[in-house]
């Protein structure tokens, strides 16, 4: 049994969504059929049930990067190889509003834990095939959802430099969060496939205020919603490739 | 006047290829209609034409960051928004072939022209649209390409760090090649739209091995091909945009 995650590697499925909530990882089970709480050990919440017939497995990582290096190896130990994650973020663009979609295409490397893994060089960038299914699944849906840059920090409350931000900001960088950097680099160290979207829940100047919760809230459906219907496309296209 | 590409911007179109090679430029010119040799000077030769009406320039960058980050900042003052890499590359992996085509959804920074311009952990990941247009491309031209995470880096000839480039090959990286980090990091900041494909010339174990020299040729032709048929694909969508 793995250190952390405690259950039977056959209650994990391949495809596993990674949000860092645990409210969030109920909210994503709630969609499958016959969820199943499978293990709560050291705060990861894992739930297995199923979408349409196919096995997919939601667990909440917690907030960080070492957090979420230990959940997804102990998972890929058990056998999952495709995650999403299923995140919130911050912005650091004025025409981007509460409860307004992100699908990362890279993120800027802020936090520490994926340089465990590969030098900072390395591009924290999604998996092409999960990434794509993402933004289909976005238009099958008809929700908007931007594509472009984030930038995941260890640090919720330190004070990065204001001239820092703004150069991240002038090369167009849309999300700040704080776990996609060290879920992209282990996936790619591992031969993982990940992705990640995200509901924003700020503005450019302020950070989740309280008005804009309910907008929130429903861009956090809507990113659950997208996410499984890019996990059930690319279940599907493994299947198709057997 | 730019202080090395020496011509009226006038002369310059909104969509540009960017190989390093000049014997490349001048391939992809042939595919132009009215294609005019617009600027020689330092070693950039630029090239403007048309594909089915739609004006697009061509410009060799020559070898190497420093030279490519000038070209694209040069053709960006004149009005430049869309740039595609056509390059040639060599492999980690040993299932790419000579003459196989791989198309960059991200790469490693080893050089260190971008450095200048944003720190390494941000990022080198290309613009979505544009790389998705190239997937699609391909797919309709019926060339089978790989989609994937490369590096780049600055030193052709240096002794190689070989557990480095065990650790990157086991990373997934495919292509190895010398621009495409300085050009996706400084279309980030500069707020461009930027992709690459290169055409592979060697093996996992081979540099440039003369066995493979029409393989790699024929793959050149299908890189110019499939980038052609993509920034048509863009222009035709900006032009709906409108």
């Amino acid at each position: 049994m793995e250190f952390h995650i405690r259950c039977d590697a056959s209650e994990i499925a391949r495809y596993v969504f990674v949000p860092g909530d645990h409210d969030r990882a109920k909210k994503i089970a709630d969609h499958f059929d016959n969820a199943r709480l499978v293990s709560d050990s050291r705060g990861y919440m894992v739930y297995t049930g199923t979408v349409d017939g196919i096995r997919m497995t939601s667990m909440s990582t917690g907030m960080g990067g070492p957090q979420v290096a230990i959940g997804i190896e102990e998972l890929g130990h058990m056998g999952a190889d495709t995650f999403i994650r299923v995140g919130s973020c911050g912005t650091l663009q004025d025409s981007i509003q509460p409860g307004d979609l992100i699908i990362p295409t890279g993120v800027y490397r802020g936090g520490a834990t994926g340089d465990r893994y590969l030098p900072p060089a390395f591009p924290a960038a999604p998996n092409w095939a999960v990434l794509t299914a993402l933004v289909q699944a976005s238009r099958k849906l008809g929700i908007k959802a931007h594509v472009g840059l984030g930038w995941s920090s260890d640090a919720f409350y330190a004070l990065p430099e204001p001239q820092f931000i703004a150069k991240l900001k002038q090369a167009g960088v849309l999300a700040v969060e704080m776990e996609a950097d060290t879920l992209f680099i282990v996936s790619s160290f591992r031969g993982f496939r990940a992705g990640a979207i995200f509901a924003n829940d700020g503005t450019a100047t302020e950070v989740k205020p309280a008005w804009a919760e309910e907008a929130f809230r429903r861009g956090e459906e809507q990113e659950i919603r997208i996410a499984i219907e890019a996990m059930k496309s690319i279940a599907l296209a493994d299947a198709a490739a057997r | 006047m730019e202080f090395h590409i020496r011509c009226d911007p006038k002369e310059i179109a909104r969509y540009a290829f960017v190989p390093g090679s000049h014997d490349r430029a001048r391939q992809i010119a042939a595919h132009l209609e009215n294609a005019r040799l617009v600027s020689t000077s330092r070693g950039y030769l630029v090239y403007t034409g048309t594909v089915e009406g739609i004006r697009m320039t061509v410009c060799s960058t020559g070898m190497g960051g420093p030279s490519a980050a000038i070209a694209i900042e040069e053709l960006g003052h004149m009005g430049v928004d869309t740039f595609i890499r056509v390059g040639s590359c060599g492999t980690y992996q040993d299932y790419v072939d000579c003459g196989d085509v791989i198309i960059s959804t991200g790469v490693f920074r080893a050089g260190g022209t971008a450095n200048n311009y944003l720190p390494v952990a941000f990022p080198a990941v290309p613009n979505f649209d544009l790389t998705h247009a190239m997937v699609e491309a391909a797919g309709r031209l019926g060339i089978k390409v790989h989609v994937g995470l490369g590096s780049a880096g600055d030193a052709f000839y240096a002794p190689r760090d070989e557990a480095q480039r065990k650790l990157l090959a086991q990373a997934g990286l495919v292509a190895g090649e010398m621009e495409s980090d300085t050009l996706f990091v400084i279309a980030a900041l500069r707020g461009w739209r930027a992709g690459a494909l290169f055409a592979c010339d060697g093996t996992s174990k081979a540099t440039k091995p003369e066995s493979g020299e029409a393989a790699f040729h024929q793959g050149e032709e299908n890189a110019l091909r499939i980038a052609i048929e993509a920034m048509k694909s863009i222009a035709l969508a900006d032009a709906a945009d409108r």
